[in-house]
């Protein structure tokens, strides 16, 4: 080994990994359509935050009891995880690391917030309806993974395009969730009664332990449908 | 520039950004919250009145029924202190009182129960009740947000000849007597918190309340 190669390997090791220069937009490959589709089909289906990762099951047990509150929650999360994956991408270069934490739950509560203000000015009887939750999307482990996993460390058109897919993989095991829900807990699908009259509900499923029921059997078919890459 | 200046720095228009942007948001939002929120006091005054009333009637009805028909005022003790609000039910043509509603609260099982209850002008029959904000458990306590239970109030004696509060809740099924209210299966508890509530909040209203007394306010 030459003198140069050893200085050159004793700088590499005196400098922490956390100041490695960063790959500028232009070294990096364009964001081709093909991309575009490996990153929806990992969110949604390979990588599904909920049945795949077991991120916010907090809300998936408690907002499936109906489907149009479901479907409420469901687009508050696809605005707050795009807005912020994308918000968080355009800053990654100049968020300093040490406060980079601070600052993603900054954005991320900030657009938490809007979308609540917004809901209870002009919806009222869905806010009071979803109570606390749409509140709680801020500390919901998946806008804050994403944020982690994806947005930080990639360009905004890659960090948008995460966003949906997570937001399309929470939002199908939720809706799925919820259909079973109302359908058997209530006898009714979005507020409609489907059931006859003589159906019996099944109080089981309007409570917490019945979303549990639900949501196991769906990772299990899910999880028998998309193998393990391992 | 230094990294901590530069933390410090993007820390600073960070925070300005999303706090003026909260800022611009709430200004917007924050009339209409209030107006939503007068309006669902006011629906829910209506409806526990007897009027055939939900969030789905247009705004301008509640407006006009509620500012026709209904008297807000309050309840105060011999020491005058404020007990309760009350709003009455006056009729619009006849100026004749007809009802007075209240708030009621209490505890449920998991948490407190918020409602109101409606009494006749005799104030010895129950007008009407409605329990709106609560933990219960859905599909066991929380029935008794539900139209089948609310509805068995209604007519039912609010005192006995004695002038005794005993409106009960009873088993499913097993409301015999007259003051007497079908429970739900599997809630005993909530409905134990239920008749503590009702029994105590009315007694104490009609200890307080005088239909002159009010009229005149």
């Amino acid at each position: 080994m030459s003198d140069e190669e050893k200085k050159e390997e004793e700088q590499a090791k005196a400098k922490p990994f956390e100041e490695a220069p960063e790959p500028s937009d232009d070294e990096e490959p364009a964001f081709t359509s093909r991309d575009a589709k490996d990153t929806l089909l990992e969110g949604t289906l390979k990588e599904n935050p909920i049945s795949k990762q077991c991120l916010g099951i907090c809300s998936a047990l408690a907002v499936t009891t109906m489907v149009n509150n479901t479907l409420v929650m469901c687009g508050a999360l696809f605005f707050v995880l795009t807005a912020s994956n994308v918000l968080i991408s355009f800053l990654r270069k100049q968020t300093p690391r040490k406060v980079r934490i601070i600052a993603e739950m900054a954005i991320i509560s900030s657009l938490v917030i809007v979308f609540d203000q917004f809901l209870k000015a002009f919806h009222y009887e869905m806010s009071k309806d979803l109570g606390p939750y749409v509140g709680l999307i801020i500390t919901n482990c998946i806008v804050l993974g994403r944020a982690e996993a994806c947005a930080l460390s990639n360009r905004p058109i890659k960090a948008f395009f995460d966003g949906i897919a997570n937001a399309v993989g929470y939002s199908i095991i939720l809706i799925a969730v919820a259909v079973v829900r109302e359908l058997l807990g209530s006898g009714k699908l979005m507020g409609k009664q489907i059931m006859s009259d003589d159906f019996q509900s099944c109080q089981v499923m309007v409570m917490s332990a019945g979303a549990f029921f639900v949501l196991g059997t769906i990772v299990w078919i899910m999880k028998s449908f998309v193998p393990d890459e391992e | 520039m230094s990294d901590s200046m530069k933390t410090f720095v993007f820390a600073l228009i960070l925070s300005l950004v999303c706090s003026s942007l909260l800022a611009v948001v709430s200004a917007i939002c924050q009339p209409r919250y209030k107006q939503n929120q007068i309006l669902e006091t006011k629906t829910k005054t209506l409806s526990v009145l007897g009027m055939d009333v939900d969030g789905s009637t247009p705004v301008e009805k509640i407006n006009e029924l509620y500012s026709n028909n209904v008297r807000e005022t309050t309840v105060t003790n011999d020491a005058g202190e404020e007990i309760t609000r009350a709003f009455l039910y006056v009729d619009k043509e006849s100026g004749e009182f007809e009802g007075v509603a209240f708030p009621v609260v209490g505890k449920g099982l998991w948490g407190t129960i918020r409602g109101m209850a409606a009494l006749n002008s005799d104030l010895k029959t129950i007008r009407g009740v409605r329990f709106f904000d609560h933990s219960e458990t859905p599909g066991l306590g929380a029935e008794i947000s539900q139209d089948w239970f609310q509805e068995q109030w209604e007519g039912k004696p609010a005192v006995n000849e004695e002038g005794k509060v005993t409106i009960h809740i009873v088993g499913p099924n097993q409301a015999d007597e007259p003051d007497e209210i079908d429970g739900i299966s599997g809630a005993t508890l909530t409905g134990n918190g239920v008749n503590e509530m009702m029994q105590r909040e009315i007694r104490v209203f009609l200890e307080n309340f005088s239909a002159d007394m009010a009229m005149q306010q």
